[in-house]
């Protein structure tokens, strides 16, 4: 029993091939499935997908009271815990339940894309000191705590007006409202729906990055795919962007936990019957559906603020580069979204608008041109999704599609998906010196130590092309640009 | 007085994510062993000396949910007080616990090992007695 608790074991889920990126974990493959399972992967992405239990995952996700269409797994699947990571799920709300499993700990996690005035010639000779300064100027690492130490009022603010409330504090424009995800407030968070010991974790991380997978990266536009899409988004080649990658830091993993228990009692409470209690939910409108909701919100909203703030400390890295003169308004944002979220949406069931509660998992939003999900400045165009690669191959800028809203509750993948486990990613760096090994392929990098680096090196994760890929020749998502990183800084 | 543990624990990791195996004789050493298991994940504290002394007082409805508990009220002592718990001594009351701990402080930045753990789950987790032994498996979110 010891040790065969620890083995991996590969997945046996059976699966029907519904065309070359469409695979079907069917209807009763495991006991109380209310939907079939999704899969988009070619045959080479099936067979990494295999190594892992996720499919299995996606057909216990599919239990879910009110799942609609299909438990949805995108390209950089990979196994979670309850939920895959890269899932995508929508229960009703009429009917249906939300499952904090479904969101996981890190409560928006999500990306924002920065773009500059300048272009990668001129800050050629300037890329080691801006990663130096971003480095000693914006907190990174385990428990990081920030320069902003905010009272209890103050991030009860943070919690309830979300980036509004760095912006009202002088950290950024209102510009930057505009193009983040619902404005980067969600409303309706309800103060007494978190606990203490949430906002004992949050009040010093305000303005910080964290550790794991979480970065900042300096890239340069590499190449331009719809030049009309890239125009709509600001996007010209060779232009300098930023990408930052974090999220709700300790208030949302608090939050989460507080939730799995209170989820765990509503089991019993509402008769509900799963194979994870991971998973475990209340229907939406139930009392506790509906706190959780609240204090996911507030979640949500401290993490646009933290990215906020953490666009603002750029914006004075900016200023203070040596050599380089630049103004704060030279930065501005391209555009923020969440990949850890449930989200209330309407969408077309049957020839019916019906709400749904969109449970994303290492999962974006993808909507396509006309949505009223889209901010107005990009409306005429579609949502740009942005979907960071590992640190040394490239990133990508994409559009929403009719398709994606059709088939996937308009939904997209979020990154590479992670590939080999942190041990594997160890053994395959020994002996080497990953920095050195990007800074020969023009990367600077700064971490707080070898183990990050180790752990997160480039091939701990799958292709960013190969994913990319798959969302676009299954008709997902359009490419609209690709960058490539130039320095990356790490907790 | 919180002590080292007495039990044995390996640990495993999946794509993403990591956890430990733990066998121990009593419910008491399997709780002690798998807070100090979860803690050797994130730092080396061997050559530490402790110098925080911290109370747990919990109460849950069930085994499972007073372990998960448990973990998770450390990593939140760990994260707000910037310690690193080391020795512990756990005694149980049916679903009720009370627990002395000693601690290190750390300076954050300096658990480095996998990073902080945001939280143990619930994904796979088993309590199980066989041959008058106890088995744990959990599984943490890194």
């Amino acid at each position: 029993m010891f040790s065969l608790m620890s083995d991996t074991i590969k997945s046996m889920m059976k699966l029907k091939r519904l065309d070359e990126f469409r695979w079907e974990i069917p209807q009763g493959s495991i006991p109380g499935m209310r939907v079939p399972g999704w899969v988009f992967a070619d045959e080479e992405m099936m067979r990494s997908i295999r190594q892992d239990e996720s499919l299995r995952q996606v057909a216990q996700t599919a239990t879910l009271p009110g799942a609609t269409r299909a438990s949805i797994a995108m390209p950089d699947i990979h196994f979670g815990y309850g939920f895959p990571i890269g899932g995508v799920l929508a229960s009703r709300v009429d009917s249906g339940v939300v499952s904090p499993g479904g969101v996981g700990f890190d409560i928006n996690c999500g990306v924002r894309l920065l773009k500059t005035t300048s272009h990668v010639d001129d800050l050629a000779d300037h890329i080691s000191d801006l990663v130096k300064l971003m480095f000693s100027h914006i907190p990174t690492g385990v428990g990081s705590a920030g320069s902003l130490r905010l009272n209890r009022k103050q991030l009860h603010q943070v919690v309830v007006n979300g980036s509004r409330w760095a912006i009202d504090a002088g950290f950024g424009f209102h510009e930057d409202l505009d193009r983040t995800e619902d404005g980067g407030c969600l409303p309706g968070c309800q103060i007494d729906s978190i606990s203490d010991h949430a906002f004992e974790r949050g009040v010093e991380q305000l303005g910080t990055l964290g550790s794991g997978n979480h970065f900042i990266e300096v890239q340069f536009v590499e190449e331009i795919f719809e030049p009309v899409l890239a125009a709509a988004f600001g996007l010209e080649k060779n232009l300098i962007t930023f990408l930052i990658h974090t999220g709700s830091r300790g208030l949302g993993h608090q939050i989460c936990t507080d939730y799995l228990r209170v989820m765990g009692d509503c089991l019993r409470k509402y008769a509900i019957s799963l194979p994870d209690r991971q998973l475990a939910c209340a229907p939406v409108e139930s009392k506790e559906g509906q706190s959780y909701l609240s204090a996911m919100r507030g979640a949500a909203n401290f993490a646009w603020a933290n990215r906020q703030c953490i666009t603002h400390r750029i914006r004075e890295v900016w200023m203070k580069l040596p050599g380089h003169k630049g103004c704060p308004e030279d930065i501005q944002t391209v555009y923020d979204l969440a990949h850890n979220i449930i989200k209330i949406e309407d969408h077309d069931l049957n020839g019916h608008m019906v709400s749904f509660a969109v449970h994303r998992k290492g999962a974006t939003r993808a909507f396509c041109a006309g949505s009223k999900y889209i901010p107005e400045s990009y409306r005429l165009y579609g949502q740009p999704v942005i979907v960071p690669g590992d640190m040394a191959r490239a990133s990508y800028v994409l559009c929403g599609t009719k398709a994606a809203e059709r088939e996937v509750f308009a939904s997209s993948c979020h990154g590479a998906g992670r590939m080999l486990s942190r041990k594997a990613a160890m053994k395959a760096a020994r002996g080497r010196s990953i920095a050195g090994e990007l800074l020969a392929r023009g990367i600077r990098i700064a971490a707080k130590g070898k183990e990050t680096l180790a752990e997160e090196m480039p091939e701990a994760y799958k292709p960013i092309e190969q994913v990319v890929g798959i969302m676009i020749r299954s008709g997902l998502a359009i490419p609209v640009a690709r960058l490539r990183p130039l320095g990356v800084i790490k907790g | 007085m919180p002590r080292l543990p007495n039990g044995r624990y390996t640990q495993f990791d999946t794509t993403a994510d990591m956890g430990i195996d733990v066998v121990s004789d009593t419910i008491e050493h399997l709780f002690e062993t798998t807070a100090y298991a979860m803690f050797d994940l994130m730092i080396d504290s061997s050559a530490l000396n402790p110098d925080t002394h911290l109370e747990v007082n919990l109460e849950s409805r069930s085994l499972e949910d007073l372990l998960i508990d448990w973990l998770n009220e450390l990593i939140f002592l760990s994260e707000t007080r910037c310690v690193a718990c080391v020795r512990f001594q756990v005694d149980l009351n049916g679903f009720r616990l009370r627990a002395l701990v000693e601690a290190v402080s750390v300076i954050p930045g300096s658990m480095n090992r996998i990073g902080m753990i945001k939280a143990a789950t619930y994904h796979g987790l088993e309590i199980a007695i066989s041959d008058n032994m106890l088995f744990l498996h959990v599984l943490f979110d890194v």
